[in-house]
């Protein structure tokens, strides 16, 4: 479903500012895999998924999605096959736009607008009832401005609007970093949810061990731009955190890496 | 009340393009200067279409589309290029000017004998006064146009769009190509704009290159205005504010217009009450960071501030409604009148005097149909400013001013109620005014210049052989000074009268100064107008009398106190005067129709018992002349009364319109108004005369235009194509006599000389091109290339250029053209014509290449080129030769033919005259430097000859 083919990525190529965000990276997810992705900051996981989206064009590789190369697609165009919830909750809605207006920005997702009214009475009643399933009292504020719900509810609304038109890939950037613990584990609740119930492509970025271990059918590790580590699900369910701490150590030493990168892996995510 | 709905309708038309931008800035937070360019663009393609014979709805479909395009590649150009959007805007608005100007193909199309939306309205109008019809078909389409854009962006498609502007990331996230619905909008935005600029193209009867300047600005105004109106949500409500946003801030101009504002500063009032709004808005949106206590305040009465303004504005206007039209009248309201005098002088006194005893026989009773308070600086001259202030918070309705410190202090301060002034020197140095006739339009009076020379002849009767006399003066005081000025000039004439100068600071001073000048040997004191020496005029008597000098003086009530002899004004006239010119005013005449008037009278008196004691003896024909003798102790005037002037038949109200200010109108205007006014004065005509300025704005050409028409005015004069324009689209109907346009053929109000609109005709004044090439070929029979410079936006340089191009052709010039936009490219296209080699400079009517003369002047006379212009002023400028039309003529004699409508003429029968009085100016200077030979018959027909440069 998701193929990458030698992708390198450079920040500021030229100028002594430059990054190698992406470091020759090759990756192969198949249909309904649902991977975690791992590694220190600015190890590149978020550029992998703006990458994939299309935010980001690589400057060597291929870009294969669904089948088709979509290396020189734009972001809107991808849109047709993904979706995507980003970390911060203030991204993924229009605050000035009523609850049942984002869901139509997102029911129209990869599909042409028209001057038509199509946000009518059933329309209303089926994103309430979708609503409902959140388990956050949003079906009756369907009315309020996105700008006057909290960061969870936003988070829980954007999923919903991700899922909505059941995207073939999902992609997952840190999306419950920026919530209290409460609303995240709602939002990982509906997420595991929503991808076991539609059979989701998915690839979710975290910081959080336990959710890495206890999510998803792979693990990737990254470091530098590269990816170090790729855990197949038979590996995984054996898995502990000291493993995965463990597994990083071994491949710092390979690395010849000090052991200060060790202490910063294991802050995050222990 | 046709102000009000012409303001009313000009909004709504206004509104299409505030709409545009409502889309741009609301939506995407883009200022999209674009709509400057696509406002003309939108109406040039359909006023060139309609003069082709299309139907005036046809064409707004295509005005649309046109703007649209124009939209389209901002659009393009902000979101593919990553252009900021305002930069964006500033370029395709740019290179939007020579767009226009190609589609257009000339500066201007008038599309006054083509049907327009308002021809047809006017045809299936049930009989309702026309602009009122008008406002309420607008109406309707207005509230149809706003249903529309409401669904629009309520629709799906409305609805991403406005996601796009609220959160990027997300909508594209969700599919959508973010540069697409940009330009999606800033397309549609523009094509609204360009809609907006047909409707006011046909609405105003022309399309011109310059119409859509300062648009973003306005239609900004417009969008704040709705916003405060509304602070909302609901789209139906926002679109419904910015409409009224636009009625509003075209009632607004219109307001200001109406209570005498300076269209001047009328932009940056836009500019101020634009930023202030921006700025409460924002103070209001940022509710989350630190509030300051003036935030709160703002936040917490933002609604009470809003409804008072509004009210506020309301109030104002109901007021001017209520008083428009009605004069100052003595019946219905006890008239305010302030007087400020500098101090208790017997020369203001007198003038006071005079001024209260012909106010009572004018019928004002002060208490009944009148209050009169008095004001007295009592010598502080600082004073007389906080007086003035004290009467424009009292509500003064009429100022008087006696002497020039007051004068001035009131001038200065009061711009919107008429100023009486009397007992001034001359009101030109005080700033009020260059001649009698061009003055502020609040302010008339009387004044003069004392006639000194006139007594120093007189003084040399008595002193035959040399003579030293001696004067004391204050120079504090203005008016002193311009009577030492003209005296220290006058005895520059009379070559055996010496002048002894002695300047005091105060009234105790004087006897000093007078003693120390009779010790310096005078055999007369001359007095000038001076209110500390006439205060303590007794002081120099006693030195006069102990030393057998006699006073001369120019203050006429002098002589009741003492002096020898005195020729000059008698103050108490001024004041009688002062009071029929406030008479005039309180009964509705503007004071900008009455020109300053001279003293009138001249008193000359003798003091027949001082001769004897002095030992001065009185030639016979002085006795006899004069018209005050004190003789044997007693004082003896002839009695002398103001004529009134005689009074006939009904006022005739003429309303004077001149598109700008510039010397070629002024002059027009000039020759216009002096023939109107001798007519008036002279020849006891009853005129009631206006004028208007509309320094060059289109929108206050349109609200004068409004303005002149709801006055019901009973003739109508115009000066310069575009305010003949604007005036003849809407009016059919009262007599209008335009002069000081280049082809009125061209203007669209006439199809050939005598077939023209039938309430109009007046003057063709094309600059005389081809004399002019005659004439070079004449004083320079050898000279190949001409270079000539012109506006591509002026349409008069465009009809000049034409002649010049078939008059080289005649004459066997080449003639090389450079043509530019704006004076910045004068230099370079001056460097580019020197640089391919010509042999004469020619300009021809440009305003713009005018505005660099002086420097023009100067590279062509260095570079020894002959410079060749159209018009005679220029000759002071450093041209060679000038001949022009005299602008000043062609103004007398479109009053000729006003006159001639007004005694029964009908302009219908008046063909349009083409009239060029030939003025010739030559730099004979230049022409001997440059080794020119003038001939004599050349020579004979110049006016002015110049023999410097
Ligand atoms: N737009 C950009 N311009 C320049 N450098 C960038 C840009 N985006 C990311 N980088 C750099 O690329 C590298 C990878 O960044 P990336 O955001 O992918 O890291 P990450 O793994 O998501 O980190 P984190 O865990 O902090 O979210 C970092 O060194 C970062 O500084
Ligand atoms: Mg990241």
């Amino acid at each position: 479903m998701i193929e990458l083919k030698d992708i390198t990525v450079r920040f500021n190529r030229g100028s002594v500012d430059e990054v190698l965000a992406l470091n020759n990276v090759n990756l192969t997810i198949g249909e309904g895999e649902f991977a975690t992705v791992i590694g220190t900051n600015g190890s590149g996981k978020s550029t992998l998924l703006n990458l994939i989206a299309g935010d980001i064009m690589p400057d060597e590789g291929k870009v294969i999605l669904d089948g088709k190369d979509v290396t020189r697609w734009p972001a809107y165009r991808r849109a047709v096959i993904l979706s995507r919830v980003f970390q911060n909750p203030y991204l993924s809605t229009a605050p000035d736009m009523t609850i049942a207006e984002n869901l139509l920005m997102a029911w129209f997702r990869g599909k042409t607008r028209y001057p038509k009214f199509s946000l009518n009475r059933a329309l209303l009643k089926e994103f309430r009832l979708k609503l409902a399933d959140l388990e956050m009292n949003l079906e009756d504020r369907i009315t309020n401005t996105a700008g006057t719900l909290s960061g969870g509810q936003r988070q829980a609304l954007t999923l919903l609007m991700a899922v909505l038109l059941k995207p073939r890939i999902l992609l997952l950037d840190e999306h419950t970093a920026a919530l209290d613990p409460k609303s995240a584990a709602q939002v990982i609740k509906l997420t595991e949810k929503f991808v076991s119930s539609y059979r989701l492509t998915s690839l979710m970025v975290t910081h959080s061990m336990k959710q890495a271990l206890e999510m998803g059918t792979r693990i990737i590790m990254m470091h530098r731009g590269r990816i170090i580590s790729d855990i197949p699900a038979r590996e995984k369910e054996l898995l502990t955190v000291d493993d995965l701490l463990g597994k990083f150590d071994n491949i710092r030493k390979k690395e010849k890496l000090s052991t200060e990168i060790l202490a910063n892996f294991r802050r995050q995510y222990a | 009340m046709d102000l009000w709905i012409g303001a009313v309708n000009l909004g709504f038309l206004y509104a299409f393009m505030a709409l545009g931008t409502f889309i741009t800035y609301r939506y995407f937070n883009i200022a999209d200067i674009t709509i400057d360019g696509s406002f003309t663009l939108g109406a040039a393609t359909g006023a060139i279409l309609i003069v082709d014979g299309w139907n005036p709805f046809l064409v707004l479909p295509v005005s649309f589309l046109a703007g649209s395009c124009a939209g389209f590649i901002t659009g393009f150009i902000h979101t593919r290029f990553k252009i900021d959007g305002l930069l964006a805007g500033i370029l395709v608005m740019t290179g939007l000017y020579s767009v226009n100007l190609h589609v257009m193909g000339k500066s201007n199309i008038p599309l006054m004998n083509h049907p327009t939306f308002e021809t047809v309205a006017a045809g299936i109008n049930p009989g309702l006064h026309q602009e009122l019809w008008t406002c309420i078909l607008l109406l309707a389409v207005i509230i149809a146009v706003w249903l529309l854009l409401s669904a629009f962006l309520k629709s799906d498609l409305g609805l991403t769009m406005l996601a796009t502007g609220n959160n990027p990331t997300m909508i594209s996230a969700q599919g959508v190509s973010t540069n697409r619905m940009k330009m999606l909008g800033i397309t549609l935005a523009n094509g609204m704009v360009g809609l907006s600029g047909i409707l006011i193209a046909q609405y105003q009867g022309f399309a011109d290159i310059g119409m859509g300047i300062g648009s973003i600005i306005y239609s900004l105004a417009a969008v704040i205005i709705g916003q405060a109106l509304f602070r909302t949500r609901k789209v139906w409500l926002a679109v419904m504010g910015v409409i009224l946003g636009a009625v509003l801030f075209r009632l607004a101009v219109a307001l200001a217009l109406k209570s005498g504002f300076d269209p001047n500063d009328l932009k940056i009032l836009t500019a101020l009450f634009v930023l202030l709004t921006l700025v409460i808005s924002k103070s209001v949106k940022s509710g989350t960071g630190q509030e300051t206590r003036l935030k709160i305040l703002v936040r917490k009465n933002r609604k009470l501030i809003i409804s008072a303004s509004i009210l506020a504005i309301l109030g104002w206007m109901i007021y001017l409604l209520a008083g428009s039209g009605t004069p100052l009248k003595t019946s219905e309201k006890k008239v305010r009148i302030g007087i400020v005098m500098a101090n208790h002088s017997s020369v203001l006194t007198k003038t006071r005097d005079g001024f209260m005893t012909e106010m009572k026989n004018l019928g004002y009773v002060n208490g009944r149909n009148c209050l009169i308070s008095e004001l007295n600086a009592e010598g502080d001259i600082p004073a007389n400013k906080s007086m003035v202030d004290k009467l424009i918070a009292d509500k003064t309705d009429l100022f008087l001013s006696f002497s020039s410190a007051s004068t001035q202090a009131v001038v200065n301060k009061v711009k919107n109620k008429p100023v009486v002034f009397a007992t001034v020197a001359s009101p030109f140095i005080l700033g009020a005014g260059k001649t009698p006739i061009d003055h502020p339009a609040n302010v008339t009076g009387v004044y003069g210049q004392a006639p000194v020379r006139d007594l120093l002849k007189i003084l040399t009767k008595f002193f035959p052989g040399n003579v030293r006399i001696g004067t004391i003066y204050n120079p504090g005081f203005p008016n002193t000074r311009v009577n030492l000025g003209d005296l220290k000039k006058a005895v520059k004439d009379f070559p055996r009268i010496t002048l002894v100068e002695m300047s005091v600071s105060g009234t105790s001073e004087v006897q000093q100064a007078a003693q120390s000048l009779a010790s310096k040997g005078i055999q007369a004191f001359y007095l000038i107008t001076d209110l500390t020496v006439f205060d303590a005029f007794e002081s120099v008597l006693k030195v006069s009398r102990a030393g057998r000098i006699p006073i001369f003086a120019n203050d006429a009530d002098c002589l009741e106190r003492g002096a020898f002899l005195v020729y000059g004004y008698e103050f108490y006239t001024s004041g009688v005067q002062a009071a029929r010119l406030a008479d005039r005013i309180i009964r509705g005449e503007s004071p900008a129709g009455i020109p300053y008037e001279h003293y009138a009278r001249c008193l000359l008196g003798v003091n027949r018992d001082q001769a004897m004691q002095f030992g001065l003896t009185i030639p016979d024909t002085l006795v006899k002349a004069a018209e005050a003798t004190m003789y044997k102790n007693k004082y003896s005037k002839k009695t002398f009364r103001l004529p009134v002037r005689p009074t006939q038949g009904r006022v005739a109200r003429i309303a004077v319109f001149q598109y700008t200010n510039s010397t070629l109108l002024n002059r027009s205007v000039q020759g216009l108004r002096d023939v109107l006014i001798r007519e008036k004065y002279a020849r006891g005509r009853k005129l009631d005369i206006t004028f208007y300025d509309a320094l060059g704005d289109y929108g206050t050409a349109q609200s004068i235009a409004k303005d002149i028409i709801s006055k019901d005015f009973d003739y109508i004069a115009t000066a310069s194509t575009l305010a003949m324009q604007t005036l003849a689209a809407h009016n059919k109907k009262v007599p209008h006599v335009f002069c000081a346009v280049t082809d009125p053929l061209k203007s669209g109000v006439a199809r050939s000389l005598e077939d023209h609109q039938v309430n109009l005709t007046g003057l063709a004044t094309p600059q005389p091109v081809a004399a002019t090439i005659h004439l070079m070929r004449t004083l320079l029979p050898k000279a190949k290339k001409v270079g000539m410079i012109w506006t591509s936006s002026e349409i008069n340089s465009e009809i000049c250029t034409k002649w010049a191009r078939e008059a080289c052709a005649k004459e066997g010039f080449i003639l090389t053209e450079k043509t530019i936009t704006s004076v910045g490219e004068v230099d370079a296209a001056v460097k580019s014509l020197i640089s391919s080699g010509i042999d004469i400079f020619f300009m021809s009517g440009d305003v713009t290449v005018s505005q660099a003369l002086p420097v023009l002047g100067r590279i062509m006379q260095d570079l020894k080129i002959p410079f060749f212009s159209n018009s005679a002023d220029d000759i002071n400028s450093g041209t060679m030769v000038s001949l022009g039309a005299s602008y000043y003529d062609v103004g007398k004699k479109a009053a000729g033919i006003l006159l001639g409508i007004m005694d029964g003429a009908s302009p219908v029968d008046i063909p349009i005259l083409i009239y060029v009085p030939q003025t010739l100016a030559i730099n004979l200077a230049l022409t001997r430097k440059f080794g020119i030979s003038i001939p004599d018959s050349v020579l004979q027909k110049a006016v002015i000859k110049l023999e410097k440069y």
